[in-house]
């Protein structure tokens, strides 16, 4: 079988041939299987959430190879780029980047506003997710009134709203409590029984001893250790 | 549906940062308010004058001695009517009155020197010594009404009661505003003009054409004489209000260039929540094009609701307000003039002037800076 995700040879410089060139990413190859959890894990400045945001396509490498599914994303254009993210991808970031003063029912809603989808099906679609994570009643409250815990679980919503294929969360943990945290992974084993794969940058031993995570590659200064994340 | 999602989200961002974009909204409308009120009353004053000319003498005789308005001999009519091409002429009384009390001037005309439109009067014309029938204006300021007594200083500083037997109603107030009609021998005595004497004398050519070939001959036949054609007054009266607008356009410009810079500040950078919110969306999937239709939708939003506040300000200030600000610099002396009301004209073309000159820089300055924003890879975005 294919995989899912395959990165060859990825290198990210930031400010190249400039005095304060930093390499971020240097000849990383790993692949990812459909349906496969992964953390990739290691120290801050290791590089996890550069190459998670390259698998995203959110940056592009300086060189190598990211293919996902069929696509080699690394040579698509802006727009075939945003394209494969809003389809392919759901994001939970570490800052939860939800946008203030919107309520929660609009901020899970945002990746839909451009898609033709009509108001009364995204609604719909929201208010399902919603009650999956236990927010439904909060729709309407503005999400910087809300705990840590809940901003994540709008954050979750929101990834999951465009019925992604691949999940990627930037240390999700980062910012709970240890019972948080245990809601939060007990929330992705729901969303990887539904056939999602997805990837998780952590440096959270509770994450990546988690029985939910099927492989764990370790970084550090912008390498994998051991060589391969194959 | 996708460019309707697009707009609604825009509108309720707009909701969200409400004080700033109050405040640009109000200032924006504020500079577009000036700026129309300048254009619609200087377009006013010059419709004004054309409606007034337009019932005015053709050519109009004055004498000048020395380069000084004098009075004209009612003799000189007949040698004018002599010319070739002249189909009548009419020798006009009238002056102007400065009244102290209510520190305003008013016009007194004579009844028999083809007074405005009959079908303007409420009441009816004098026909009698003793009578007059007084603008809107001159009402309004003297507090008279028909039936009341009018009384004016005269010549020899005694004062004269007129009977009010009528007052114009004009559709154009400009016209009949600050006038006085009352009957020649009344007008004569009162300003103390000698009998064989008039103010002006008008003249009515058979060919409109003509009327410079006549004012031409008018001339060498009277060397004294100084023709004045209609077209001439409101060539003057255009340029004069295009003057004094041009000069409060550049006392105004101050103002437009403190909106310039507020917009220019507005183009070169946005804040770092916006750039982090434009981020978040790219990161979530919204395209460059879609960021972009946001912006627009927020700068037309913006923009268009300046632009109508401004205008209907400006409208509602030069109109209903009497254009209270500007008046003193672009009326000028006309300011002692009884107060009136301008006719409500407004040049569409104008309005569509105002409107491109002030909604496209706005736009183009919303939208520009969130390009540079929206073409950055989401993750620099978002970390604003």
């Amino acid at each position: 079988m294919k995989p899912l995700i395959r990165t060859e040879n990825v290198c990210k410089i930031y400010n190249s041939r400039r005095p304060d060139e930093f390499r971020a990413l240097d000849d990383i190859t790993l692949s990812v299987d459909r349906g496969e959890v992964v953390v990739l894990k290691g120290p801050s400045g290791s590089g996890k959430t550069t190459l998670l945001s390259l698998i995203g396509c959110m940056g592009r490498p300086t060189s190598g190879r990211i293919v996902v599914g069929e696509k080699d994303v690394a040579k698509l254009s802006e727009r075939f780029l945003t394209r494969v993210r809003q389809q392919t991808f759901g994001f939970i970031f570490q800052q939860f980047n939800l946008v203030r003063d919107v309520t929660v029912l609009e901020n899970i809603l945002l990746p839909l506003y451009p898609l033709p989808t009509g108001f009364a099906e995204m609604e719909e679609r929201g208010r399902a997710l919603l009650a999956m994570l236990g927010m439904e009643k909060k729709e309407q409250m503005k999400v910087n009134k809300l705990s840590g815990g809940e901003q994540q679980r709008v954050a979750i919503a929101r990834a999951l709203i465009n019925d992604p294929e691949i999940v990627i969360a930037d240390e999700p943990t980062a910012h709970l409590d240890s019972k948080l945290s245990a809601d939060l992974l007990g929330i992705l084993e729901d969303i990887s029984r539904m056939g999602k794969t997805i990837l998780i940058a952590t440096h959270d031993p509770l994450v990546f001893n988690h029985p939910l995570i099927h492989r764990t590659i370790s970084m550090r200064d912008g390498c994998i250790e051991g060589g391969s994340g194959q | 549906m996708r460019h309707l999602k697009i707009l609604e989200y825009a509108l309720s961002s707009l909701v969200r940062r409400r004080y700033k974009n109050l405040a640009i909204l109000l200032v924006y409308a504020f500079t577009i308010a000036v700026l129309s009120s300048v254009l619609f009353l200087t377009h006013a004053l010059k419709t004004e004058a054309s409606l007034l000319l337009a019932e005015a003498p053709e050519l109009i005789v004055q004498k000048v001695i020395g380069g000084r308005h004098d009075l004209v001999p009612v003799a000189y009519g007949e040698k004018i009517a002599a010319i070739p091409g002249v189909a009548a002429v009419l020798p006009r009384f009238w002056g102007y009155y400065y009244d102290a009390l209510t520190k305003a001037n008013y016009t007194l005309l004579a009844v028999e020197s083809d007074p405005p439109d009959l079908a303007m009067v409420q009441g009816r014309l004098p026909d009698g010594p003793g009578e007059c029938a007084i603008g809107a204006g001159v009402s309004q300021s003297r507090n008279v009404e028909t039936g009341d007594d009018l009384i004016l200083v005269d010549s020899e500083n005694l004062g004269i009661s007129l009977e009010v037997v009528g007052v114009f109603r004009a559709e154009s107030r400009l016209l009949t505003n600050d006038l006085v009609v009352l009957g020649q021998s009344d007008l004569t005595a009162f300003f103390g003009y000698p009998a064989d004497l008039a103010t002006d004398i008008s003249v009515t050519v058979r060919n409109p054409r003509e009327v410079n070939t006549i004012a031409e001959k008018i001339k060498r036949v009277l060397p004294h004489s100084r023709p004045i054609s209609r077209s001439e007054i409101l060539r003057t009266y255009a340029g004069v209000f295009n003057w004094r607008s041009g000069m409060m356009l550049s006392v105004f410009s101050a103002a437009l260039i403190a909106f310039c810079i507020l917009a220019w500040d507005k183009a070169t950078g946005i804040s770092a929540e916006e750039k982090r919110e434009i981020g978040i969306l790219k990161a979530i999937g919204w395209e460059t094009s879609d960021i972009l239709e946001l912006k627009f939708w927020e700068g037309i939003a913006v923009s268009l609701t300046s632009l109508l506040l401004g205008l209907l300000a400006a409208y509602v200030h030069v109109f209903f307000l009497g254009a209270t600000v500007l008046t003193p610099v672009i009326k000028g002396w006309s300011v002692i003039f009884p107060t009136f009301r301008l006719l409500p004209v407004v040049d569409f073309y104008q309005v569509l002037v105002i409107g491109f000159l002030t909604v496209t820089p706005y736009v183009a300055s919303t939208v520009v800076p969130s390009w540079k924003a929206a073409i950055t890879d989401p993750e620099t975005a978002m970390r604003g």
